[in-house]
């Protein structure tokens, strides 16, 4: 049962110490947003970033990727889909302004991100950059495996849209290495853009040992990154499998990644059971939170954290029965891993079209507002470090954006 | 915006010899100040600071400001010894982007090979000189009233 909702505006004031930035990110997240056609002739091809290439998404037309909110907050979302679960938030053009507003109302300028000087060029053997390595504002994205191991066998996470966007699009499953070599040397000759490079994609389960091949081309993938540093170790995050202790000590010995994830997406063994039936198959939810563990001695506290995809926890029917008990369960279990040193980040759950969960419904805001503000709380209580995966890395987490104050 | 500034504040403010100072609260109100030589004025007559240090605490606490529309105070002290109280608020965190690039360029050309974190721009609501020669005599005419009596005894002959 879903708890009665109240508008974004009432949430904003409701909560007059959360930051309203982070507030109305998370419920453009949520709920999407629809551009006007004021706010889309502001989109400028040559300047914004219009496509982009990953494992979860293809867009190659004249949308904006992406928002950015006056104080640097990111806002990964998207023209709201065909679905329409949720009304959208709209983006308008007001005394040349580009806002954000709901109901009427303004809440906010929003800005377009622009995008990178590499983006239009071309890989030594004809492949456009942008569809070799993706941008965000301070980040360089490769997704070295655009498919997923889970997917083949039809045991991908249900909230997951990896296997739609891959079966529509025309992409590799692989990326050459000699694109991203291409592309890397490319985008590193734009100075004062990028702080961090991130690596992530489809579980890959092959190999001598369960995940043996995925390591071993994420070893390669980064030393191609690693030649250009003159420091072995180089500001990185790679989001991977839950890789066994010989296997973090290895990426980690023999690679400049500097921080490491291992996503567990919902924080309760019985309903990570249900949502994600292939990790749950393949590794299984305490043997994922002890490999999380190994990785904090491998990588060391502050470097090591996973990522939930939150909200998917009150999926039906299987999920919590209320929003209290999926607040407070959430927030039991992410305490658990942080009191180790791995961290917790929050994704909002937008429910994607290609997955599993295409007929699902988010929670309330308030729910992600009490979920965000909890791991904020916690992070403070245990002292975690948030720069590997902060508002300028990855800019999808609204607990770790909380964090910039404390 | 309203222009706050006059040519000869901008100048003061634009000069690398004056002395900056900022003040910003955190979110418990607890005070900090700090020297920020990089502070300057655009074209626009809104106030640039090219904050370094991520996780300074000047810039935690713009942060905080610029969610919560707090005020953040800051003086300048130029080679004349004039002063100005100038209080603003943060309306935009510029991290990413040409314009950021603009001042991360600028920024290693007069530090050398240093990082940037955030371009802060901040609006001025007013500004107020403060020089002490200046204000000594506002006090005396705005409150007469208020001064040690030996200092208006007649002189002994």
């Amino acid at each position: 049962m879903y708890t009665r909702e109240i508008s974004l505006i009432d949430t904003i004031k409701k909560y007059p110490l959360i930051s309203p930035f982070i507030i109305i990110k998370i419920d453009a997240q949520r709920r999407g947003i629809e551009f006007s056609k004021a706010a889309l002739s502001k989109v400028d091809p040559d300047i914004h970033q219009v496509k982009v290439r990953s494992f979860s998404r293809e867009q190659k037309g004249l949308y904006p990727v992406a928002l950015m909110l006056r104080d640097g907050t990111s806002i990964i979302t998207r023209n709201n889909d065909r679905l329409k679960v949720r009304e959208p938030l709209e983006i308008d053009v007001v005394d040349d302004d580009i806002v954000i507003r709901d109901q009427g109302k303004i809440l906010e300028k929003v800005f377009y991100w622009e995008k990178p000087d590499y983006y239009d060029k071309e890989t030594r053997r004809g492949i456009p950059m942008w569809k070799v390595v993706n941008a965000r504002p301070q980040r360089l994205d490769i997704n070295p495996y655009q498919f997923c191991h889970l997917w083949e066998k039809n045991m991908g996470c249900k909230f997951c849209g990896i296997a739609g966007t891959y079966r529509r699009s025309d992409k590799p499953s692989y990326l050459e290495f000699n694109d991203i070599d291409d592309t890397i040397t490319e985008a590193l000759k734009e100075y004062g853009r990028f702080t961090n490079v991130f690596l992530t994609g489809g579980m890959v389960t092959t190999g001598k040992v369960l995940f043996d091949d995925e390591v071993n081309y994420y070893i390669k993938v980064l030393e191609i990154i690693g030649k250009h540093f003159k420091t072995k170790k180089f500001p990185s995050q790679l989001l991977g499998a839950p890789y066994n202790e010989e296997q973090l000590k290895r990426i980690y010995n023999n690679t400049g990644l500097m921080s490491y994830s291992a996503n567990i997406e919902v924080l309760n063994k019985e309903k990570f059971d249900w949502i994600c039936p292939g990790k749950s198959a393949f590794v299984g939810y305490e043997k994922l939170k002890e490999r999380l563990y190994k990785a904090v001695d491998v990588f060391g506290k502050g470097y090591v954290n996973t990522g939930i995809v939150c909200g998917v926890e009150m999926a039906k029917p299987y999920g919590f029965s209320s929003e209290e008990e999926g607040i407070e369960k959430t927030l039991e279990e992410a305490e658990k891993l942080m009191k180790y040193g791995v961290d917790v980040v929050s994704c909002v759950w937008r429910v994607a079209q290609e997955s599993i969960f295409f007929k699902q419904k988010s929670p309330s805001l308030e729910y992600y507002v009490k979920i965000v503000q909890g791991l904020d709380n916690l992070r403070n209580k245990y002292n975690l470090c948030v720069d590997m995966d902060n508002y300028r890395r990855c800019g999808n987490h609204p607990d770790t954006d909380l964090s910039r104050i404390w | 915006m309203e222009i706050i500034f006059n040519q000869e504040i901008i100048e003061c403010i634009n000069n690398p010899n004056t002395l900056k100072v900022i003040a910003t609260i955190n979110n418990k109100g607890i005070p900090h100040v700090t020297f920020k030589d990089s502070i300057s004025v655009n074209e626009n007559g809104e106030i640039v600071l090219c904050e370094i240090i991520d996780s300074s605490v000047t810039n935690k606490n713009l942060v905080y400001s610029i969610w919560f529309g707090r005020s953040v105070s800051i003086n300048i002290l130029g080679i004349n010894r004039k002063s100005y109280l100038i209080e603003g608020i943060p309306v935009r965190a510029i991290i990413a982007g040409k314009e950021f690039q603009k001042y991360y360029f600028y920024m290693q050309k007069k530090y050398g090979n240093i990082d940037l974190s955030t371009v802060w721009i901040i609006e001025p609501q007013w500004v107020k000189e403060e020089t002490l020669e200046k204000r000594l005599i506002e006090e005396e005419n705005k409150h007469p009233i208020i001064n040690h009596l030996d200092r208006i005894l007649k002189k002994k002959e």
